[in-house]
């Protein structure tokens, strides 16, 4: 036997691109990872819709007349659901992220409050209201600007008839409407 | 009465073989019965050519580990009954080049322990070359660490990561799991040279907390909890060197 030579010959497994499928706790991190596509669908909707508000009536009852075809109300059902599994996901993970040593001994935050999602989403809207309401205070006009979109939306459905928008007259009362809610 | 289990295992012999092959085998087992067990009976009385390593027997040296089902286990710490009525699918630990049968090759991963100076650097000026004295330790101290040092570097870590699956070079569960952990030892002085590695494109950042490894990890440790505390103190990091003159 020849000791100098060496028989080793390392087998080096091959990837499959499908490896994500073959375990349900890849499958689910590729779901989380995957819905925040949606997340950023219901971003940019919102975006559109605060821009198409800001651009004026015409823009908005456009823009409100997209938003109300099946396929994008069905669009959305499943932004909204994709939304809230995403946001739940962070729950379980949020803990490893965040260590609290108390008294000494008992490390982990994690331990504090693994598994109870109510506790941490009190401490969240406890927080949100918190900054919310320092910084409402110091900049009150924050709220009507941050708000005048929903108000003008409120304004037209209220004052005007949808069939009726393309009508020159209508367009100027509507302009004159939008005129006054960007200039509050 | 013993029950009996079909437990197929992945071969590879490479004087003899290009690619992989199964291999089954019927084993007598009892409640107390671990895979190691088993594979050891293997060995004895069916085929003495099969290969894995082992060593304690008692999930402290990190030897065994493997894919069992496609999850990565210690052998001596899974138990055959937990399998009762199921079939049993024995490969080597994922994402390593494999050696033969279930020996895999661990090098890049030793490696990687290794560069990341995975022991107590004294501050700098607190102690003289080849000095010898107490370094105090409060309990409060020692409890930011504790966790991330029961690490026994099986491996397991590297084998449930796809993150690791997919770049090689990406520094690992494990390896960023002790850099927390010396990092935050209250003796040490080598943060400002490990945080170098953490910073790096291979370091926290290329995990993206899939968290798989965590949920295998025999001992606990919860690596992926250690790196996004690691990605916390990168950020804070990179912040500071913000302020920081050039060259200082």
């Amino acid at each position: 036997m020849d000791l100098e030579k060496s028989t080793r010959q390392p087998y080096v497994r091959p990837v499959d691109s499908t490896w994500w499928t073959k375990k349900g706790f890849y499958t689910a991190y590729m779901l989380r990872e995957g819905t925040c596509l949606l997340v950023l669908a219901f971003v940019l909707e919102m975006l559109g819709f605060y821009i198409a508000a800001l651009t004026g009536a015409n823009g908005l009852w456009k823009f409100a007349s997209f938003l109300g075809h099946p396929v994008m109300i069905a669009f959305n059902a499943l932004v909204l659901v994709a939304v809230l599994y995403h946001a739940f996901t962070w729950f379980p993970l949020m803990p490893k992220a965040l260590r609290v040593i108390v008294k000494d001994t008992k490390s982990g935050l994690y331990k504090l409050l693994d598994g109870k999602y109510l506790v941490i989403l009190l401490f969240a809207a406890l927080l949100g209201v918190t900054v919310g309401g320092i910084v409402l205070f110091y900049y009150p006009e924050l709220l009507g600007r941050l708000l005048s979109p929903f108000g003008l939306v409120k304004s037209i459905v209220e004052s005007q008839d949808p069939s009726s928008m393309p009508n020159g007259d209508t367009m100027k009362d509507v302009s004159k409407l939008v005129q006054d809610y960007i200039g509050k | 009465m013993a029950d009996k289990i079909k437990i197929t295992v992945q071969r590879y012999r490479p004087e003899q073989d290009r690619e992989p092959w199964d291999q089954s085998f019927e084993v007598e087992y009892t409640r107390e019965t671990s895979l190691l067990e088993a594979l050891n009976s293997i060995k004895d009385t069916q085929e003495p050519t099969l290969s894995f390593r082992w060593s304690c027997r008692m999930a402290i040296c990190g030897s065994c580990g493997m894919m069992v089902n496609g999850v990565p286990k210690l052998a001596c710490k899974t138990f055959l009954r937990d399998y009762a009525g199921q079939e049993m699918r024995i490969e080597p630990l994922a994402n390593f080049p494999v050696e033969r049968d279930l020996v895999v090759d661990l090098s890049d991963f030793i490696e990687k322990l290794e560069r990341i100076k995975p022991y107590i650097i004294p501050k700098k000026g607190e102690s003289q070359p080849g000095e010898q004295r107490e370094y105090i330790q409060t309990p409060a101290q020692l409890e930011k660490y504790r966790q991330f040092s029961m690490c026994i570097n099986c491996g397991i870590c590297y084998a449930a990561c796809p993150q690791y699956k997919l770049n090689k070079e990406f520094l690992g569960p494990a390896a960023l799991t002790l850099i927390y952990r010396y990092n935050e030892d209250s003796r040490d002085g080598g943060k400002e040279e490990r945080m170098k590695l953490v910073n790096q494109d291979t370091g926290v950042w290329s995990c993206s907390f899939v968290g798989y490894c965590s949920e295998c990890c025999p001992k606990g440790v919860d690596p992926a909890s250690a790196i996004q505390l690691g990605k916390v103190e990168s950020a804070k990091d990179y912040l500071i060197s913000m302020f920081k003159k050039k060259g200082e």
